[in-house]
């Protein structure tokens, strides 16, 4: 198993969509930069030059620590679940479209430490890619935009209705928090996306099917009209991850969602095997 | 106690109603080097795959080196090396890195086996070189050596000349000799080229439309009837004549002469009840068939056939 | 078969500990509570008009309407905002049957004001100065035996986020000079806005001034009326009720949706609680 571990993370390391994702957050960052720029100079009258490290009068209110909250909230409902998809997707089916699946499973490797392996591994990454990402925006909120507490408000986060403050030492803690618990989310697309890899032949499928039925359930648990639905789909028990970033984290429902999550993962990775372990390779 | 690597007993599989193996049972020997051939589509892959725990038979068994494959896989596929169909790499990577990935996975390797496969299979130059540029036929070559990787008893070699051309067919031929001289492994080979095989292996079996029609030796195939050129006057009537004898199969060339397919000891009985008969025979030579011929008797459907006839 | 064993336990364990942590259960638990002290039930009620019309005052031919709804509902006090004067408040007591006292705050420097209705015949009433107008303090007992409850009428400026910072400051400074064992309620329209999704931005004061006042009451009250919904049209919630944080539970807590009269803007939020 361990070897098996080890050959996982050298196809990864050297896999071009894993580059991809890592670069593609890299342009996502200075992305995000240049926007709250080109915003705060907007709002601002073109005093954002001046204004754009320490915002008006405190030091608090806008800083290196918000940037990277609002940044890791953005791309995390989107961009990094289509990385996760994308890498999870390929490991069984894109392995069955070049033909190395079968090279594979004529050696003596059961197909359960095949299929471990590579989640394992997919986890692996999916937890470097939070961890990159977060150190990535804290990186630079740090160098452009500052430091300070970081500053809660009700608005385009959804993410408390009060406003509130988390102390920065703190705040640094949570943020290590969160590239943990949104990793355990993020497990939930990379074992659907796994299970789509054994049922289909080609990575695009499964990919597509991941992101698809992310999407669909993310948009309508979205939608006012459809609240009542909400509580049935796994996008929302996902969003449990944002809570470590509330002032005070609300366990009880943490662990509560954060569980349900857990069923998810290992729900669809029991559900993959079986069928992996039964699956006639016929690429 | 047998001495068969390969064993199989009544093995079916059917995808919802097409059958595409039909209650084979086969046998390979250790030491042999057995040839399996059947038309496209006549159920060698499944068998192969079946065989080798890639697809789940929906009856039968298969005794892989004395291991029930649906109970013990693993122990047998330590022991064996396989290519099925076009040998696939991580195109990316070194024939020499996927080499170390294939042999990691068998138990590990040490560097000198390594390169022991690689000058068997002539790819020590290029070993280094990303599998992306090689040829079809390096990559067939880096194929065999993943399979004598793990120093196996018995290797599967599925379509290994498959996309050749005549200078990769010759040297893969030349290369499954010298597994069988120098390295004295049992070998299983499927292929479609009939005179490479005939060259080659010592058993043969043939399958058609998923069931086994001939498994022996290749002598004993060919001998089994013999087919015999016949030249006679009066053609039409010999021709009535010998073909409502159920032991004998008669087929016309032109107004020339006849072929009659029949067992050895019936070739006299034939030329005396000519001869009985007032016909003037003027030639009656046996022609010794191919293994191909043999073949393509064997699994050309009636409609062609009748075609022919 | 032991990783499919492994991922069967796992798979079970995440549904127990998702069974385990579920929050209803904590609510349901933290909502049983064995003894209740006596009740107390205050209303607040904005009822002025929308911006549509001329005067945005409340108008007096609304007031037998409004008695009505405080009839119906029976608060023990009433805080009441945008009032025109001290004759639409003795219309209002008129319609009220003798059944409530009241006072209004002094104009100051605005057009309207606050207003302080409660049973209790001994209530005191008090003007508070805040940033250059004033809300109304009343003082009353529930019973005799009980402690001295303060109900504040306020109703901090529309339009500047800045104002209603430095008013709300002010407020809870006076409330903190009440006698110790006071409890204080303070109630009105804030026009806070800290749930705007897309009316305010990362760079403008407004977020940051209503968002720092609201945590200042917060500092000191607890705000009973937040689980209500919304008390104004436009999906705003900018009426309040602030209590304190421990010596009360809360028993109810209603935005009277369909109460507004006329071109009323607000509907009252009603209240009651376990002293």
């Amino acid at each position: 198993m361990l070897t098996q571990l080890m050959l996982e993370l050298f196809k990864i390391c050297r896999s071009r969509s894993v580059h991809l994702s890592f670069i593609t957050l890299i342009g996502f960052v200075g992305l995000m930069l240049w926007g709250f720029y080109s915003y705060a100079e907007r709002k601002t009258g073109g005093q954002a030059t001046e204004q754009f490290k320490y915002t008006y009068e405190s030091k608090n209110y806008f800083n290196g620590l918000t940037f990277a909250l609002y940044s890791v909230m953005f791309s995390f409902s989107l961009l990094i679940p289509i990385f996760v998809a994308m890498v999870a997707g390929a490991q069984i089916a894109g392995e069955a479209r070049t033909g190395t699946l079968r090279m594979i499973c004529v050696r003596p490797l059961s197909r359960v430490s095949i299929f471990l392996s590579k989640f394992l591994m997919v986890a692996f990454y999916t937890y470097l890619l939070m961890a990159f990402f977060i150190g990535l925006n804290l990186l630079a909120g740090l160098l452009f935009v500052g430091w300070g507490n970081l500053e809660l408000y009700p608005g385009p986060l959804n993410l408390v209705d009060e406003p509130g403050k988390i102390m920065r030492d703190e705040a640094l803690w949570r943020f290590v928090y969160a590239s943990l618990s949104g990793t355990w989310a993020l497990l939930v697309i990379a074992a659907i996306a796994m299970l789509f890899s054994v049922l289909f032949e080609t990575p695009q499928m499964a990919t597509v099917a991941t992101i698809a039925l992310y999407l669909m359930f993310y948009i309508i648990g979205r939608i006012e009209f459809f609240e009542h639905l909400r509580p049935y789909f796994f996008t929302t028990d996902m969003d449990f991850w944002r809570d470590v970033f509330k002032p005070s984290i609300p366990w009880q429902s943490f662990y509560h969602y954060g569980s349900i999550c857990g069923a998810y993962i290992f729900g669809t990775l029991l559900l993959a095997i079986t069928i992996f372990s039964r699956k006639d390779i016929t690429s | 106690m047998s001495d068969a690597v390969l064993e199989t007993e009544l093995l079916t599989k059917k995808y919802s109603r097409r059958v595409v193996v039909n209650q084979l049972s086969l046998k390979v020997e250790r030491g042999d080097i057995f040839g399996f051939l059947g038309r496209n589509g006549a159920g060698k892959s499944t068998t192969i795959r079946m065989a080798l725990g890639l697809v789940r038979p929906t009856s039968g068994r298969v005794r892989l080196l004395g291991h029930d494959m649906s109970k013990h896989p693993l122990r047998a596929l330590a022991r064996i090396g396989a290519i099925i169909e076009a040998p696939a790499f991580y195109d990316h990577f070194s024939g020499w890195r996927n080499l170390r990935m294939f042999a990691a996975m068998s138990g590990g390797a040490k560097t000198e086996r390594i390169e022991a496969v690689l000058d068997i299979v002539g790819l020590r130059d290029r070993a280094h070189d990303p599998v992306r540029v090689y040829s079809h036929g390096m990559r067939q070559r880096l194929g065999i050596a993943q399979a004598l990787l793990p120093a196996p008893e018995f290797v599967i070699l599925d379509e290994p000349t498959d996309g050749l051309d005549p200078q990769g067919i010759h040297e893969m031929r030349l290369l499954i000799r010298r597994l069988r001289d120098e390295l004295g492994l049992t070998i299983m080979l499927s292929s479609h080229l009939l005179f490479e095989v005939e060259q080659i292996c010592n058993r043969i079996a043939i399958i058609d439309q998923g069931r086994l029609i001939y498994q022996g030796s290749i002598e004993e195939l060919i001998a089994k009837t013999t087919t015999i050129k016949l030249t006679v006057d009066r053609i039409e009537e010999a021709y009535q004549l010998l073909s409502h004898n159920p032991k004998l199969s008669v087929s016309r060339n032109g107004d020339q002469s006849l072929y009659v397919i029949m067992a050895d000891d019936q070739i006299p009985l034939v030329n005396a009840l000519l001869v009985e008969r007032g016909f003037r025979v003027m030639e009656l030579s046996p022609q010794r068939e191919t293994l191909e011929q043999v073949f393509l008797r064997l699994t050309q459907n009636p409609a062609t056939t009748e075609a022919k006839n | 078969m032991w990783a499919k064993a492994l991922l069967a336990i796992l798979f079970a364990l995440m549904i127990c500990s998702a069974f385990y942590f579920q929050p209803a259960r904590k609510r349901s638990l933290l909502a049983t509570k064995p003894s209740d002290g006596p009740r107390l039930r205050l209303m607040t009620w904005n009822v002025g008009y929308a911006d549509l019309e001329d005067d945005t005052r409340a108008q007096t031919r609304d007031l037998r309407a409004v008695a009505e709804i405080i009839m119906t509902h029976d608060p023990d006090a009433i805080a009441i905002q945008e009032l025109s004067g001290d004759e639409q408040l003795k219309i209002l007591l008129g319609y009220l049957g003798g059944r409530y006292r009241g006072a209004v705050a002094r104009p100051g420097n605005a057009d309207r004001v606050e207003a302080v209705l409660v049973k209790d015949r001994a209530a005191r009433f008090e003007d508070i100065r805040a940033d250059g107008k004033f809300a109304l303090g009343a003082t009353f007992h529930l019973r005799p035996e009980l402690p001295e409850i303060v109900l504040v009428s306020a109703h901090a400026d529309a339009f500047s986020a800045a104002r209603r910072r430095a008013y709300t400051g002010e407020l809870v400074e006076w409330t903190e000079a009440r006698p110790e064992g006071t409890i204080v309620f303070v109630a009105g329209d804030f026009n806070f806005e800290v749930a705007v999704k897309d009316e305010s931005h990362l760079y403008t004061d407004d977020l940051k001034h209503d968002s720092e006042a609201y945590s200042y009451l917060l500092k000191y009250f607890r705000d009973l009326g937040r689980d209500a919904g919304d008390t104004a049209i436009n999906d705003r919630r900018i009426d309040y009720i602030f209590g304190p944080p421990e010596r009360v539970l809360l028993r109810r807590a209603e935005v009277l949706r369909g109460a507004a009269v006329g071109r009323m803007d607000h509907w009252p939020l009603l209240i009651e609680v376990a002293l």
